[in-house]
């Protein structure tokens, strides 16, 4: 239990930084430089006046993280297997998506489990959507002691060793419990005895995980980018307002719920699963387009509407004005959209498991790979897996740094 | 260059009504400045002739054509945004040569165009910057360049000069006037300053609540507004409530509640009526005592430079300002009883507002 929620801790932590620091960086300093020559201690003047401006993006981001790690499948099979030393049972701990991807993988034999499997996905994703009103209920509602001030503490606690304290803290618990047991695997391959390797199935997981994420991405972005301008320029309209409550819903949904359930959806046209590539991707689709969508709209929401109105003005066709104009404008973040959905994909493994429990992309053959107890081979595949990610990341950076220009 | 006409244009958003019935015309290669406090459906207006809003009722008309449903790109009047909108992906050349791109224009016309109109704004040397590396007043010049590089019927311009500092912006004033006259171009003006209005205008339409209240060439509405509004809101005016008494071919005189009488010129109000004299700051003067039929105590002196502002508290009919010479420095002071007088000429009458004078002058 323990370690699940360290390891939900290494998944999560990532977006709740995110979503903080691009909150921070759109607040005007001038807010809090205006508090502190107001008289407020800097601790004062951060909770009395930035805090409440980024709650937004606290939500947000709690929102995320708790989304992560209520429908982390993949991780959480792999990190518990290794834990007992051999394939999971049941009678283990379970979290939910672990059980459903079980369940899934044995109700191929054994059809009584469905009613079963189906129970838990509609109990997980009651839970989420529940969760999350409440969730965003009380960080808007409920208020925070924003108004008190205590002006000595918070005097004292601003100066001297205490910021450097709170900062050095911080960057230990980055360091402490995301990045070094992030990277251990690495240790474990120069340090572990190399064992035979048969690499051509991870090569072929590998291509298949890359073929499914790249049709994903292309999908995404042709149907995402029309709705996210939909979406963003008709803001008042009740039928906008509606469709960007209900393209978040897969984003909270736990993936191997929401998979099960597509799965079912899915199976009703093609019973035999017979095209199971075609299934895994439309799969996808369902909990990456969100992130297409919701990268667009906040980049479009961010650009004055005079720039295309001016364009159309000097004679271009809402067409010209968009492609000439406003994408340029938004490709770093049609691209980070792009990205991020790119890498989801890559990297889901509940959502993989629940449609089609005989999938063979890359993050399954892992967790097949730890299951058989191959640590050695399951290592150097992560390793590799690793290594993608983070070129695709730097690949990011230099997209979007291009963009600042 | 086209005329446009607006013709009973309204439009009405969820709780305000931006245009409550416009009739307009502006003429061929006129420069027109509407000119309204913040909220008087000025900018609704521009917008409603660039096409970027369709209007709820109401036709607009470009050289007697309906084009009311015609999309912006088609009509050939380009908007200059308060912000210049500047498309900052692009360099200054590129955003000039924005239009004529559209337009597929050939590429040594295009070259030649470049050069000309860079030159006419004085940005030759900046050709490759982007627009946040430019200045307030470059942005302004270069967004104007990319206009005209459009070769428009009509211009609009939304307070095209309201984020430069003072000094640049009376430059600008003059700059940009002589440019559309030499162009050719029927321009609509968008500003809330009555001073820019004034001196930039071949005619100006004061707009109120989305309703224009008079269209007059800058003398006409600076000396014959048509509203007590006008009459405040076109160089600032001091008002006197009464009576109308003794209307006359060569004047009339408003008498208050207290008996004091003061002189105006003709007017059609007739004698009996509740009716409000306007006369402006500027030609309001402090007077000698004896030759002063309103008296009052000087409340305030303010120095502006070539003049000092000198507002009198009159007993029962409240405040009345005045521009003093710099040179009568001195010869007054805060806390003198002084006389408040003008020329019978610069006086005139309306009829007391149905909704009283407060109302009538308010701004929002």
């Amino acid at each position: 239990m323990v370690l699940i929620i360290l390891l939900h801790v290494v998944f999560s932590y990532p977006y709740m930084v995110r979503s903080l620091t691009a909150i921070l960086g759109g607040i005007d300093e001038t807010y809090e430089t205006a508090g502190r020559t107001l008289g407020a201690s800097r601790l004062t003047a951060v909770r009395t006046i930035t805090l409440p401006l980024f709650r937004a993006g606290l939500v947000t981001g709690a929102i995320l993280c708790f989304a992560r790690s209520l429908s982390e499948t993949g991780g959480t099979i792999i990190a518990l297997a290794t834990l007992y030393g051999r394939r999971m049972v049941e009678g283990d701990f379970h979290t939910g998506p672990t059980l459903i991807g079980l369940w899934k993988d044995a109700s191929v034999s054994d059809a009584s489990l469905l009613p079963a499997l189906s129970f838990v996905s509609i109990l997980l994703i009651i839970l989420a959507l529940v969760l999350l009103l409440v969730l965003k209920f009380v960080i808007m509602k409920v208020r925070l002691p924003m108004r008190k001030v205590w002006p000595t503490p918070e005097k004292l606690l601003s100066r001297g060793l205490f910021p450097k304290l709170k900062d050095s803290s911080a960057l230990l618990f980055l360091f402490l419990m995301v990045l070094v047991p992030s990277f251990f695997i690495f240790t474990y391959v120069l340090t572990g005895t190399p064992s035979q390797a048969d690499w051509a199935p991870f090569a072929d997981a590998l291509v298949t995980s890359f073929v499914i994420a790249s049709v994903v991405t292309l999908i995404d972005l042709a149907m995402g980018i029309p709705l996210a301008l939909y979406i963003a320029k008709n803001r008042s309209g009740k039928l906008a307002q509606l469709l960007d409550v209900l393209v978040n819903v897969p984003l909270i949904v736990p993936t191997a719920a929401l998979g099960f359930s597509l799965g079912l959806f899915w199976s009703n046209f093609d019973p035999n699963a017979s095209a199971p590539m075609a299934l895994i991707i439309l799969a996808h689709i369902a909990f990456t387009y969100p992130l297409v969508v919701r990268n667009v709209v906040g980049a479009v929401e961010g650009i004055d509407p005079a720039f295309e109105e001016t364009a159309r003005t000097l004679g271009a066709t809402p067409l010209q004005s968009f492609r000439r104009v406003l994408f340029p404008m938004i490709k770093s973040s049609i691209l980070a959209g792009a990205i991020m959905a790119f890498t989801r994909s890559l990297g889901e493994t509940g959502a993989t498991l629940a449609v089609v429990a005989s999938a063979n992309t890359a993050p399954v053959y892992i967790v097949n790979l730890v299951n058989q107890q191959s640590y050695y081979l399951a290592a150097m595949a992560c390793i590799v897996l690793i290594i993608i990610s983070y070129m695709f990341m730097l690949l990011l950076r230099r997209f979007t740094r291009e963009e600042v220009v | 260059m086209p005329s446009v006409t607006l013709r009973g244009i309204v439009k009405r958003y969820s709780d305000v009504t931006a245009a409550d019935g416009l009739e307009l015309t502006v003429n061929d290669r006129e420069y027109l400045c509407l000119l309204g406090p913040t909220g008087a459906g000025k900018t609704t207006a521009l917008r409603v002739i660039a096409g970027l809003t369709v209007p709820d009722e109401g036709a607009v008309l470009f050289d007697g054509k309906d084009v009311t449903s015609l999309e912006p790109e088609k009509r050939n009047a380009v908007l200059l945004s308060q912000t210049y909108s500047l498309f900052p992906t692009m360099t200054v050349a590129d955003n000039v040569l924005f239009g004529p791109d559209i337009r597929k224009v050939s590429g040594g016309d295009k070259e030649q165009m470049l050069v000309s109109l860079l030159d006419l704004v004085r940005l030759t040397s900046r050709a490759e910057s982007y627009p946040r590396e430019l200045s307030g007043g470059m942005q302004q010049r270069c967004a104007l360049a990319r206009a005209i590089a459009t070769s428009p019927d009509v211009l609009l311009l939304d307070e095209p000069l309201r984020a430069l500092d003072a000094r640049l912006r009376i430059d600008l004033r003059r700059e940009l006037k002589s440019l559309a006259r030499t162009l050719g171009l029927t321009v609509v003006h968008v500003t809330h300053d009555q001073d820019e209005a004034l001196m930039m205008a071949d005619r100006i339409a004061v707009m109120r609540a989305g309703r224009i209240v008079q269209v007059g060439t800058p003398e006409e509405v600076f000396n014959e507004p048509a509203s007590p509004f006008v009459a405040n809101f076109v160089g600032q005016s001091n008002f006197f409530t009464g009576t109308v008494v003794c209307s006359g071919p060569d004047g009339a005189m408003v008498e208050d509640r207290l008996g004091r009488r003061v002189k105006a010129r003709p007017t059609d109000v007739p004698e009996g009526q509740k009716a409000v004299l306007a006369v402006k700051v500027g030609q309001t003067h402090i007077v000698k005592w004896e030759a002063a039929s309103l008296h009052g105590r000087i409340e305030r002196m303010l120095f502006e430079g070539r003049a000092v502002h000198v507002d009198v508290d009159v007993e029962g009919a409240g405040r009345f300002s005045s521009k003093v010479p710099v040179s009568y420095h001195g010869r007054y002071r805060v806390g003198d009883e002084v006389g408040i007088g003008w020329n019978r000429k610069k006086a005139k009458i309306f009829p007391y507002p149905e909704d009283g004078l407060q109302n009538e002058l308010r701004v929002d």
